[in-house]
This record gives structure tokens, C-alpha cells and sequence, in this order.
């Protein structure tokens, strides 16, 4: 049985994208790295999707992602999705990037308290049938880290309007104080290829190292499930319990 | 610039009568006669910027370093058997085993941080990276620690605001973790503040290199930003206290670019892993002049440097300049000429910039060409390491006794302490809700301390915990601690319990402690009462270490911390770093709701001591001797716990410190909000004590544990065995929603929690 492939761009400063690559692997894919100044469709050709990482995309010294939307491979990303060859997510900062490249509606502004905030958020699943939340129930509280200084999410009324009546918000988070419009955390496009999540769901896939849990503390991992519907959606054969581990 | 205007080698021989500034480069008449009789001529403007640069007190050392000294007189040999770079370096390494090294260190950025808070702390969290990557090892976690004024003084929120955002944006962006700090108010601290910055990094045996230029004919290259007109003549100002008239002549703070940084550390670690450099040094304080120096001092003592060659951010620098510019995210390195186009090629993969310099030769002289003409030619050792060595006089000062006499139970502050339930229930919610003791969560939040997956735990706890070995969990522990009052009361005895603290709290959240590195904060070594508390400070810590069986691997000094006549309380901040087989043993420092049941122990025993105490602060009182140590007690608690977290004997722990028991109870109830019941009258009984003494007494060598029902024979067993005083004082009731002390007071959650939580956000806040 062979690993799924999931592209990975490594955009400069995306800091969470060896934790990405970690929960690529421990959901039973095969993470491949990409440069951002790629250009060449081949790089990109075989993979059916591919992850914009979180961080501070080039040190978010414009606005957050938005240096990194215009990175040589953002098109050539943008002509898969187009060609309905590639699924398209972007995690944290990843959604930015998505958002500043206008392939997902809306915009991402500070946050309504201004400056950087790491915490953990409890969000709830409303959409189970998209590539990164299969492996959810719809209506499940996932609890996973949310960090930075941009997490608020705006959007026009008419969008706003759209994404929900289409569906296409997958998930709200319960407790944030960012200020997104109706709270919402994840959403994707109308026909699910490009889709994104302010949250960074790499930082609760392993026992011991995750987020805060009513078992103990650490025992967190709400973000495997994420990992391994991108992998399902990638053409896993999942062994139906769940984590395919190494 | 015009080549008619350079004070060249020659120019300087031929005009011996030129009136130099070299009292304002910091240099006194003596040390600029010295320079004179090295050189056996005057020297010219850029060795003059040289020297007084290098022999400064933040770059030599030159009146801590007889003191220093005795950090490695002793270490024991066998405290150095986990050692492999000690002292000297840029930071020392120490041995995990299985191939794995750490290397850590702690750097002080004072004065820039209170000229440009932010800027100041991003970059001195960026240097403190830089020195761990030119180890050849790669960032794992940051920390830091901060001192500053009052909380409720209109400058400190600009101090606050700034330096918690700069720390926070430069290691967010750098992609490390921020796992471990601790901060203080006082206003001692008003006109100088203490911004220190602690990095922590790993490395493979093999990857190990030093900083040094070895080898004729191999080449110098300077890589990563360009350099400009930032920091020029910081490692100066550094070494002077802030006068009256503020900081009118100080020069302009050094800015940062973690993005740069970011990129450099990649680059930096493939040079390593791949053997494309010889040595390599970050720029730091004094820049090139630095690192040049040290790196032909270090090597075979002869380099030549073209100084034309070096990249520039603003063409109108002068030649001094560019050799003093404290430019950030700058790295030196040395090439063999067979490596340099694979060098070229790392650098072109990662966009980084770079010029090559020079070369090393035999000459014995670090010659600097500036067009064509000749502008520096020292015997670099004469630079770098024969700097003033000062035996500077020192004399405990009268007033220490008058201190020493005003005891806190003697006091005024004394009179009408809390004695009912309801008083002492007071006394705890305001205890908690100052400053000193509140939610520090408006700090951490404002780092990622989960980047990089491999954060076992970072604040609120003990010490930080990070994974280094994927497959077997092996990792480190890390904490930093000082308690100012303790040392300012007394600087022997308060620096023994700074690293007591600090090896406790790595012990207390599961680890081994391995080794300390220092970062030594103290005011002007010229007044001889400092001189004495930084003498007395650094033969406690040694001292301290000696006993313990950790040694001191490397450490920073920041000396002149003061406005006119104040000095700062003398602040040797100490980090432990402590080892764990499987870091998944690690046990927080507050209750979790999925502890309701265990039972709560109360380890060693409380005497009367509230001289220097959080309690006492709260009553405006400093006076009188810090609390005993006692660090064969110490060390025997160290072992039962990391004994008994290893063994998954616990679920929590958390040591006794600032505030007392009082302090640690609301410390672990209040971060998850999970009530307990204690009964306080074994302690009284036992102790002797009353139950304020009890709850705020800051007797040493403690620690509250939580030990699941089912752990509880084993653990009395070790406790037993090992002849620790231990009384099981209570236990977790998740479900009270309080902090109740049984006889006197029940102080709910949201009683307890609503100062505490805000005392941050609202000072500071948006």
C-alpha cells in the first residue's frame, strides 16, 4: 500500500511547517516539500494536494500572507485548483496566504484585541464532508492551537451570505475572541478544492505534546483527524481506526 | 569617504601629537596610554574604535573576571565529565548522550531595551540565537527573564509593552519556542530595567565547532544582513550608567529582522552539516572589530581583512563605523579556499548575502585596508584577549548591617498581620493579585510556545520542557530564576538561592539538573559596595554550583545597571538545564482537573522567614536576611522528585517560592480552576509556626506534590526512605470550585482569580 503524496510549500518563515510535516507522516502520508519559487507544474503534477503551512510567511512584514500569495508557485497552484487537479489548504497563516491570493472570499484582519495571541480554542465541526474534516462528525468539538496576531476573519455581507447557505463553513470556533464574522475558523470554496482553517491543527497530534485535555494536560490530539482526512483525501486506504502511524 | 581625511597607520606614525577622543569611547587615560605602548606609535582612529570597543566592560570582562574565575576553579572533575566546551566559548556545551549535546546560554540587552523596549528585546533575543548557532547547533527554545520599575509607574507599561512584544516577535518569527521566563517588578529597577534573553540549542557530537581562525591562506567571509549605521558604539554605552540627561548621547539601538535570521540559521547549520566552515563567530557587541579579533586571537594570530569589501546599508559610514556597527543577523566565518564555491552555492540556495573579506596568514598582525591604505594593524591578542584586567577594590558597605538589622517581625510592616480566617483569606487574594504574583498569561501568550511540536510543557511551570530525541523522548528541562530582594539582602547568601531556585525547579518538574549558565546583572563595578555584591554574588553561585554538582558552563556579565547613584538590586539570574530519558515524565506545576482525588504533600519543613518575602514587599518592607539555604536539602528534594516523576509517582508538583505555601496553593488551583482542601495543622503543629507564618513564610527547599490515591504507599515509601520531611496536607476536590484552608478560610475561585487575572491586562493591556 503506498503513502499518499501531500505537498507541503516551505514558504521562507513558515514556521510551522516541520510540525506539519510531522503530522502529515504520523496520519500515514508522504509529505514532499515544496520551494516557493517553483514554477515548473511537474513539481506539483502528481501531488492531489498540497498544504500552505502556518507561521509568519516572510515574516508577515507586509501583511500576513500576503508576500507569500505572490510567490512564483502560488500560480502555478492556482492553475491546478483551476484545472480541478488539486485540493488546495491552507492552515493558519496558510489561509492568509489563500485569502491575499483571492482563491478563498474574504480577508483576514488583527485580531479585535491587537498584537500576537497564542491559545487554545474549542471549535466545532458544521461541515464533515471536506477534505479536511472527513474524519470529524459534524457537530464534534475539536479543541487545537490558535496563534497570531490575525485571526479575524471579515467578509461582505453577500459572502457571508454565500458561505453559509452553500455550506461551506466547516468550521466555528466556540470561544475566540479574534472577532471573525460568525466566528467562523474554516471555510472552503464552493466546490471544496481550496479550503482553510485559522488554527494550527499540527500542535495536537501526539500524546504528551498536545493541548489541554480532560484526561490531562497534553493529552490533546483533536488535529489528527484533520491530518488524516487530508490524507483520505490524498487516496488513502485508511485502516478505518483512525491514525495510520509509521 | 575621503581618503584625504583617513587617519591611516602611517598618518597616525608620523602625527603622534593628534589629540584622540578616547575618553569618549569609554577609555581612561591609563588604558589609552596602554594602546600607545603596544603599538609604539598612536593609534589610529579604527584601532582606536578597537580597542575601546574590545576592552570595554561589556566585551572584556575586565573588572568581573578575577571573580569569574573561580566558576571553573570549582568545577570538580567530575562535574566536568558531562562537559564538552566549557567556559570561554560562546556558550558551553554539555553531553546528553547518545551523540546528542545541548549548548545554552543567557545574555543580558539592558540598556537598549530601555531606549527602544522592543527593539531592544527582539534583538537581544536574536543574539542569544545567533551565539547558539555559531556553536553549530540549532535553536530549541528561547526564555527569558525581565526586571522592571513599578508596576503602576507611568513608564513601566512602555517598558512592559515594548520588550514583552519585541521577545515575542523575534522568537515567533524565528520559529522557536518561548517555554520558559520569569518577570519582577520593583521599583529599583525604574531607570534601568533588565531585559535578559536565554536561548537553548542541540547539536550532534560531530557537528561541534569553535570559533577560530586556523589554517594561512583560508578565507574570511562575512554573511547574512548588511551592515549599517545601527548600535555603533553599543558594546560602549553598555559598559556606562545612564546620567542625568537621559539618553541624549546614546547612540541609535540596533533594529532586528528575525525574517533574516530566520534564513541565516538554515544556512548557517547546512555550512555545518555539510564541513563548509573552518570557525565561525555571530556579530555581536562591537561587530566586526570583534569578531575579527577574536577569531585571529583564536587561531594561528595573523589575518588580513579588506574592510572596502564589506556590504553596506548606507554608503556614507566611515571606516570606524563599519568596524563598530552592531548591525543585526551578521555572521563571520572561515572558508578554506577549496570550500568556498560550495559555500558560494548554500549561500545563492538561501538568498543570503556575503562578501568575502580577507584571509588568514601567519603574520601574527589582524591587518584592515580601507582603499588601498592601511587603517589597522594590531597584534590581535593585544584586542581580544590582553584587554585591563582590574582587581577593582570592594568593601561591604555600612549600610548592609542597618539593612541586615531592620527584620521584617521587627518592623512596623509587622504590625496587624493577618491572623483570622478572614484576614489571611485577604491577605491570599491580595498576595495574588499583585504584580508580582499574578496571571502571567498577558506575557506568554504573546509567544508561541508550540512551535516545533516538540513543547512537552512551557509556562505557567516550574521550567520549560522541550523533546530533542524523536524516538526515545529524551529531552531538557530549562528554568530562570533570581529573587533580587534575597540577593540585595544578601548577595552571598541570596545568590546560593537564586541557584537553588532555579536547580529545584528543573528537579521539581521531573528533570536532572546537568549544569547553570549565569547571566550577572549588577551596577557600577567603580562603587565598591556593587563590587561587593558582585565578589560575594559570584563565590555563592560557585559556591552553590560546587555543592550541587552542577557546573557553571558559561554565562554573561552586565555590569553599570544603574541611574547616578542607584543601583539596581544585584540580579544573577541563573538557568538550569536539567535532563530527561522521556520528557513525557514531566509533571506540571498546577492541579488539572483529571487530579481531582490525589492527595496533596507538603515536602520539607517551614521555618519563620519573611525577610525579603513577596508578603513583606506587599507591605512596602526589604530589610533584614533571606531565608536559609540549606543545599544538601536541596539536593536530596531534587532527588525524590525527579525520582518520583520519573517513576509516575505524580501528577503535578510545584516548588515553594515567591509567596510561600500561600503562593503555591493559589499558583496550582488557579490555572485550571480545580479546588482543593488542606488542613493546615500538621504544618503549625509540626513546625511550630502559626498559620500565617505558614502560608507566607518562604522558607527554602519545599515543594508541594500532588500523588494520585493509587501512587500514594510508593510514594510515602521514597519519601520515608530518603528521611524527607513530608505531610500529606490535603486533597484535590476539582468539584469545589475553591481554595479551601480547613478552620480558617474558603476563598473561592472567582474570588481568588478576579485581581490575579487582571493585574497584567489592565496595567499593560490594549
Amino acid at each position: 500500500m503506498s503513502t499518499p503524496k501531500i505537498g507541503v510549500v516551505m514558504f521562507d518563515a513558515a514556521t510551522d511547517a516541520p510540525s506539519v510535516l510531522r503530522a502529515v507522516e504520523l496520519a500515514g502520508g508522504t509529505p514532499v516539500q515544496l520551494h516557493p519559487k517553483t514554477t515548473v507544474a511537474p513539481d506539483v503534477a502528481d501531488l492531489k494536494v498540497v498544504l500552505l503551512p502556518g507561521g509568519f510567511s516572510y515574516g508577515d512584514y507586509l501583511r500576513a500572507g500576503a508576500l507569500a500569495a505572490t510567490q512564483p508557485i502560488m500560480r502555478v497552484l492556482a492553475d491546478a485548483v483551476k484545472a480541478e487537479e488539486l485540493t488546495l489548504i491552507g492552515l493558519g497563516n496558510g489561509f492568509q496566504v489563500l485569502t491575499e491570493a483571492d482563491l478563498l472570499p474574504g480577508a483576514v484582519i488583527a485580531n479585535n484585541s491587537p498584537g500576537y495571541s497564542h491559545t487554545e480554542i474549542d471549535f466545532v465541526i458544521e461541515n464533515n464532508t471536506t477534505a479536511i474534516s472527513s474524519f470529524y462528525d459534524t457537530g464534534e468539538h475539536i479543541r487545537l492551537v490558535q496563534k497570531g496576531a490575525y485571526n479575524h476573519y471579515v467578509v461582505t455581507e453577500e459572502e457571508l451570505e454565500a458561505l453559509e447557505s452553500g455550506g461551506n463553513v466547516i468550521v466555528r470556533a466556540n470561544n475566540s475572541t479574534a472577532g471573525s464574522a460568525h466566528n467562523i475558523a474554516g471555510i472552503s470554496s464552493d466546490d471544496g478544492s481550496v479550503l482553510g482553517l485559522l488554527a494550527s491543527p499540527e500542535y495536537a497530534i501526539e500524546e504528551g505534546f498536545g493541548t489541554d485535555h480532560p484526561d490531562g494536560p497534553r493529552l490533546g490530539v483533536d488535529g489528527q483527524g484533520l491530518f488524516v482526512s487530508v490524507v483520505r483525501a490524498a487516496g488513502a486506504v485508511n485502516n478505518g481506526e483512525g491514525v495510520v502511524s509509521e | 569617504m575621503n581618503n584625504a581625511q583617513l587617519d591611516t597607520v602611517d598618518h597616525a606614525g608620523a602625527t603622534p601629537e593628534v589629540e584622540q577622543q578616547w575618553a569618549a569611547l569609554g577609555l581612561n587615560e591609563e588604558e589609552y596610554g596602554r594602546i600607545r605602548d603596544i603599538l609604539g606609535r598612536r593609534p589610529t582612529e579604527a584601532e582606536l574604535a578597537m580597542y575601546s570597543s574590545m576592552w570595554s566592560e561589556h566585551t572584556s570582562y575586565k573588572s568581573s573576571k578575577v571573580h569569574l574565575k573561580q566558576f571553573g576553579q570549582k568545577t570538580t572533575e567530575e562535574m566536568q565529565q558531562n562537559m564538552l566546551v566549557g567556559l570561554g566559548e560562546n556558550a558551553g556545551v554539555v553531553d546528553l548522550g547518545d551523540g546528542w549535546a545541548v549548548t545554552f546560554k543567557v545574555e543580558s540587552h539592558n540598556s537598549p531595551s530601555y531606549l527602544e523596549p522592543f527593539q531592544g528585546a527582539a534583538t537581544g533575543i536574536g543574539g542569544v540565537v545567533r551565539d547558539i548557532i555559531s556553536m553549530g547547533a540549532r535553536p530549541v527554545a528561547v526564555l527569558d527573564a525581565l526586571r522592571v520599575g513599578h508596576e503602576d509607574h507611568e513608564d513601566t507599561a512602555r517598558i512592559m509593552k515594548g520588550a514583552v512584544a519585541g521577545v515575542g516577535h523575534y522568537g515567533n518569527i524565528l520559529g522557536v519556542p518561548n517555554i520558559a521566563g520569569e518577570t519582577d517588578f520593583d521599583a529599583v529597577f525604574q531607570g534601568n530595567p533588565l531585559v535578559n534573553a536565554g536561548a537553548v540549542g542541540v547539536l550532534r557530537h560531530e557537528d561541534l565547532r569553535l570559533a577560530q581562525a586556523s589554517g594561512t591562506g583560508n578565507k574570511i567571509v562575512l554573511f547574512g544582513a548588511r551592515t549599517g549605521g545601527d548600535g555603533i558604539g553599543g558594546a560602549a554605552m553598555s559598559s556606562a550608567a545612564f546620567d542625568d540627561e537621559g539618553a541624549a548621547n546614546t547612540p541609535v539601538v540596533q533594529a532586528g529582522d528575525p525574517l533574516q535570521e530566520n534564513v541565516i540559521i538554515e544556512a548557517t547549520l547546512e555550512l555545518f552539516s555539510k564541513s563548509l566552515v573552518e570557525g565561525i563567530q555571530d556579530l555581536g557587541a562591537a561587530g566586526v572589530a570583534c569578531a575579527t579579533s577574536e577569531l585571529a586571537a583564536s587561531g594561528d594570530g595573523g589575518m588580513h581583512i579588506e574592510l572596502t569589501n564589506v556590504l553596506l546599508r548606507d554608503e556614507g559610514l566611515t571606516a570606524g563605523d563599519i568596524l563598530m556597527s552592531e548591525s543585526q543577523e551578521r555572521m563571520m566565518a572561515v572558508v578554506t579556499p577549496d570550500n568556498s564555491e560550495a559555500f558560494e552555492q548554500i549561500m545563492a540556495k538561501y538568498g543570503v548575502e556575503y562578501s568575502w573579506l580577507g584571509e588568514v596568514n601567519d603574520s601574527g598582525r589582524l591587518t584592515i585596508d580601507w582603499n588601498g591604505e592601511r587603517i589597522v594593524d594590531v597584534d590581535p591578542v593585544t584586542v581580544a584577549d590582553d584587554g585591563p584586567v582590574y582587581e577593582r577594590p570592594y568593601a561591604r558597605p555600612a549600610s548592609q548591617d542597618v539593612l541586615q538589622a531592620d527584620t521584617f517581625r521587627a518592623s512596623s510592616a509587622a504590625t496587624d498581620l493577618p491572623a483570622t480566617g478572614d484576614e489571611l483569606k485577604q491577605a491570599l487574594i491580595e498576595l495574588m493579585g499583585s504584580a508580582n504574583m499574578a496571571d502571567r498569561s498577558w506575557i506568554t501568550s504573546q509567544t508561541d510556545s508550540s512551535v516545533g511540536g516538540n513543547t512537552r510543557q512551557g509556562a505557567p511551570n516550574d521550567s520549560g520542557v522541550i523533546r530533542i530525541d524523536e524516538e526515545t523522548g529524551m529531552g531538557i528541562g530549562l528554568a530562570i530564576d533570581c529573587n533580587s530582594r534575597y540577593v540585595y539582602l544578601d548577595p552571598y547568601q541570596g545568590s546560593q538561592l537564586a541557584v537553588a531556585e532555579s536547580y529545584r525547579n528543573v528537579a521539581t518538574s521531573g528533570a536532572t539538573p546537568l549544569g547553570v549558565s549565569d547571566g550577572l546583572n549588577f551596577g557600577s563595578p567603580e562603587d565598591p559596595g556593587v563590587m561587593w555584591q558582585f565578589a560575594e554574588s559570584t563565590r555563592g553561585i560557585a559556591d552553590a554550583c560546587q555543592q550541587l554538582g552542577v557546573p557553571v558552563t558559561g554565562g554573561n556579565v552586565s555590569l553599570y545597571n544603574q541611574t547616578v547613584d542607584t543601583a539596581i538590586h544585584p540580579t544573577p539570574m541563573i538557568v538550569t538545564l536539567g535532563r530527561y530519558d522521556d520528557v513525557t515524565t514531566a509533571v506540571p506545576s498546577w492541579l488539572h482537573p483529571a487530579f481531582d482525588g490525589s492527595a496533596i504533600y507538603l515536602l520539607g519543613e517551614t521555618f519563620d522567614e519573611l525577610d525579603g518575602s513577596q508578603f513583606a514587599h506587599l507591605r512596602g518592607h526589604l530589610g533584614g536576611t533571606p531565608p536559609n539555604v540549606d543545599l544538601a536539602k536541596e539536593q536530596q528534594l531534587a532527588g525524590l522528585l525527579s525520582n518520583a516523576s520519573r517513576t509516575h509517582m505524580l501528577d503535578a508538583a510545584h516548588d515553594l517560592s515567591n509567596g510561600g505555601l500561600a503562593g503555591a496553593l493559589a499558583d496550582m488551583v488557579l490555572q485550571s480552576g480545580v479546588g482543593v482542601r488542606i488542613n493546615l495543622d500538621y504544618v503549625t503543629e509540626r513546625d511550630n509556626i502559626d498559620a500565617f507564618t505558614a502560608l507566607f513564610s518562604e522558607s527554602q527547599a519545599r515543594a508541594l506534590v500532588a500523588v494520585p490515591l493509587s501512587e500514594e504507599v510508593r510514594f510515602r515509601g521514597i519519601a520515608e526512605s530518603r528521611g524527607y520531611p513530608s505531610l500529606r496536607i490535603g486533597v484535590v476536590d476539582a468539584g469545589s470550585n475553591a481554595l479551601e484552608i480547613q478552620d480558617l478560610f474558603t476563598a473561592t475561585l472567582d474570588e481568588l482569580r478576579e485581581d490575579w487575572a487582571t493585574a497584567l491586562p489592565k496595567r499593560f493591556g490594549n
